[in-house]
């Protein structure tokens, strides 16, 4: 196994004697994790998180926030310890393929997921001639199942976006518009004040708001999902994203009448809808060649086109 | 709902375009920051750093959604309905108009009972039946001539005995007692309830007719009735009291309310309640674990009753068992602590068990968990996690000390719990005796 090149930090004495009680508590003795390289791992930890010359305090707030269980366990896997790897497979074997089953929702996808995640868990890579193990990454800021569930995710999204560019040509067709390349947007001209107006209150939300605004919205994330991932009641992200909705109109069309639109002018501008804007334009070009008018666009998205 | 989704989906999309455009970020947090912020378990500074983070990029937005952790692998308590199932019937507003509906029935119900009681003067009935004939024959079955003679009673008190039985309301055991055991003594005698005055009956009378046979009345009254107002011989209560001074068990206030009334009224005879953090102080540590299973009939009723409360099963009592003890769930969080649930999943609460323990292994057996983790902690609960003491299995001069990692038992009485380090313990006793194989 090879030698990690360990940190040269001075310790005070009261971080001292919480390293040992923590090492005490996470059990890496029994895994076969020795103190001075448990204190090590520690360290990385400290320096990691931590700005530079933070405070004794500071240091043993984070401490005694890890997970140190499990940060034993890791490591003690990672330092190549058969104790340590057979205490892993026996709480983890299952768990890790249940968890790859939930997020990729399909036996066989999930079955590989797992299996490459098991791989980089063993450490079957070297980089320069040392043997990378990912368990050496985990930080215990989280529990280690919550680590390798985000990290299953984070392999799997990963996959998801590989596998998006490399769809074949006849599975394109096969699939028709789901695997269809992107459509080229159309520049559309909007007026820049109504996005600078937007961008300004959108700025100016918190961002737990701008996050369950982009969930929603954007990933198409449900009211229950959202909730899960704040932590609150899904009827409390249902009251806020209803609530947001309303004062972003409001403090856009405030946005508006400062940069010098009036009322009816700022209320037409944001209910035009850029999307409908276009598709008007492009049905109203193809219907109107003949004429060789161009109609002008607001007037066209309040005749009835657009929403 | 539905109106606020509507409201909600006013959103300009304009907005929607910016928040798209805004997605700018570049470097991403680590996997260990975003499993911690999946787990609540950032500083605040961190946790609103991450939340700019995601606001702003898809990608780890998606990783987050993904990474949350599943239901299905949370262990349900009992034999409760899937998930899903119970979700779409039974939460939310539908289980409040519910339970509302079931209000209003009993109480209507009630309310019907006591118009018909007071009409037809059923406690007449009741008082001046014969002995077998109140065994047998039903209420509606008997002869008009016990009719008549109902007349001559004081109405107004055996109609609240009636009414206070009808509806399962508790009452004080020495007035049931005298109510119900003169009943009994004027059904025995019919001729002297019919000459009784309407007036309240003299305390000689009662005491009279608290002397009568306690068998016999007894046996009328539980013979007829539901079981709130089935109040034992005296010699039962004084032996029940006894009992259970002698067995030390372990009872809190909160126990005692979830007991059917029949126990409440066993309850009242014994010595009052320990508080529960007295109680939890003076807990055996396993060795007296037997007394609190009532192996053998020590503790006879008083045992028994007791845990029906806690199971729901013997809701007949109307007590508060049906509502407080409805198949709550269980579940291990990922930080390894014990949570229960009893609102379907919905909100969870952690449970207080050990002192930082982290636990990796839960079993539910009706109302009986077992819950252990790291270097050896395992903690049983009888009465579905009301209180908990710790288990401290040995076996030819060995101590579990190992990391638990399953818990299986089949029954109250057989289970196996394995260790991190491929130990075995084994019990058929539900905990007293173990077996340790080491492989």
């Amino acid at each position: 196994m090879t030698q990690r090149p360990q940190p040269v930090v001075e310790i005070s004495e009261g971080i001292t004697s919480v390293t040992v009680s923590l090492y005490e508590r996470s059990g890496g003795a029994k895994l076969g994790l020795d103190q001075k390289r448990f204190c090590a791992v520690l360290e990385e930890i400290a320096a990691k998180y931590l700005p530079e010359g933070a405070s004794t305090f500071d240091r043993q707030e984070l401490y005694s926030s890890l997970k140190v269980e499990d940060l034993a366990l890791a490591h003690a896997c990672a330092e190549g310890s058969e104790r340590a790897w057979e205490a892993f497979m026996l709480r983890f074997r299952e768990k890790l393929y249940d968890i790859a089953g939930y997020i990729a929702k399909e036996s066989s996808a999930a079955r590989e997921l797992a299996d490459s995640l098991y791989a980089d868990l063993y450490g079957t890579t070297t980089r320069e001639g040392k043997r990378v193990c990912k368990l050496s990454s985990y930080t215990g800021r989280g529990s280690l199942e919550g680590w390798l569930r985000t990290v299953l995710s984070q392999e799997y999204v990963n996959r998801y976006r590989k596998q998006k560019r490399l769809v074949s040509l006849d599975e394109e067709s096969e699939e028709g518009e789901q695997f269809a390349a992107p459509e080229k947007e159309e520049t559309v001209a909007v007026d820049p004040r109504v996005e600078a107006a937007t961008d300004d209150a959108l700025t100016a939300l918190p961002a737990e708001d701008r996050f369950a605004l982009a969930s929603y919205y954007l990933d198409g994330r449900t009211l229950a999902e959202i909730a899960k991932m704040v932590g609150v009641h899904e009827s409390t992200i249902s009251r806020k994203l209803d609530k947001l909705a309303k004062f972003l109109r409001k403090q856009i069309l405030a946005g508006l009448g400062r940069r010098g639109m009036d009322r009816r002018q700022a209320q037409e501008a944001l209910d035009v809808d850029v999307r409908d804007l276009k598709i008007a334009v492009r049905t109203r070009l193809a219907q109107e060649t003949r004429v060789q008018t161009f109609p002008d666009k607001k007037a066209e998205a309040s005749t009835g086109d657009g929403v | 709902m539905e109106c606020s989704l509507e409201q909600m989906e006013q959103l300009p999309k304009i907005v929607a375009q910016r928040l798209q455009a805004v997605s700018r970020a570049e470097t991403h947090p680590d996997a260990n920051l975003l499993a911690a912020f999946t787990e609540k378990s950032l500083l605040p500074l961190e946790q609103t750093q991450i939340l700019e983070h995601l606001a702003e990029c898809a990608e780890c937005r998606k990783v987050v959604a993904h990474a949350q952790p599943e239901q299905v692998l949370q262990q349900v308590a009992g034999a409760a309905a899937p998930l899903p199932v119970r979700r779409s019937w039974f939460s939310g507003a539908k289980l409040r108009w519910a339970a509302l509906a079931a209000c209003v029935v009993v109480v209507g119900a009630a309310v019907i009972s006591r118009t018909r009681s007071t009409q037809n003067s059923p406690m007449a009935r009741f008082e001046s039946a014969p002995a077998v004939v109140a065994e047998t024959q039903p209420l509606a079955n008997r002869a008009p001539t016990e009719e008549r003679k109902s007349n001559t009673v004081n109405e107004s008190e055996s109609d609240d005995a009636r009414f206070k039985m009808s509806v399962g309301i508790k009452r004080d055991a020495d007035e049931v007692s005298a109510a119900q055991k003169q009943q009994a003594a004027d059904s025995l005698s019919p001729l002297r309830a019919k000459q009784r005055q309407p007036e309240r009956r003299s305390p000689e009378l009662v005491e009279k007719n608290n002397n009568a046979p306690a068998v016999t009345t007894n046996g009328i009254i539980m013979g007829r009735t539901a079981s709130p107002l089935a109040v034992p011989p005296q010699s039962t209560v004084t032996a029940q009291a006894e009992d259970a001074k002698s067995t030390k068990k372990e009872f809190s206030a909160d126990k005692a309310m979830k007991a059917p009334a029949a126990t409440n009224e066993v309850a009242q005879a014994q010595p009052p309640p320990t508080p529960p953090a007295a109680a939890a102080k003076s807990a055996p540590v396993l060795a007296d674990r037997q007394l609190q299973k009532g192996e053998s009939g020590d503790l006879g009723a008083f045992n028994y009753n007791a845990k029906d409360g806690y199971l729901g099963v013997g809701a007949s009592a109307g007590t508060l068992a049906g509502f407080r003890g409805a198949n709550p769930r269980w579940q291990l969080s990922a930080d390894g602590k014990l949570i229960r649930s009893n609102d379907a999943g919905k909100s969870w609460q952690t449970v207080p068990v050990g002192d930082k323990v982290v636990f990796r292994a839960l079993c539910v057996t009706g109302s009986e968990l077992w819950v252990g983790g790291a270097q050896g902690n395992l903690f049983y609960s009888s009465d579905a996690g009301q209180q908990w003491q710790q288990v401290k299995p040995t076996s030819a001069g060995q101590t579990l000390t190992a990391d638990i990692a399953t818990i299986e038992f089949k029954d109250s009485k057989h289970g196996k719990v394995t260790t991190a380090d491929h130990q075995t313990w084994t019990t058929n006793d539900g905990g007293h005796d173990w077996e340790i194989e080491t492989r």
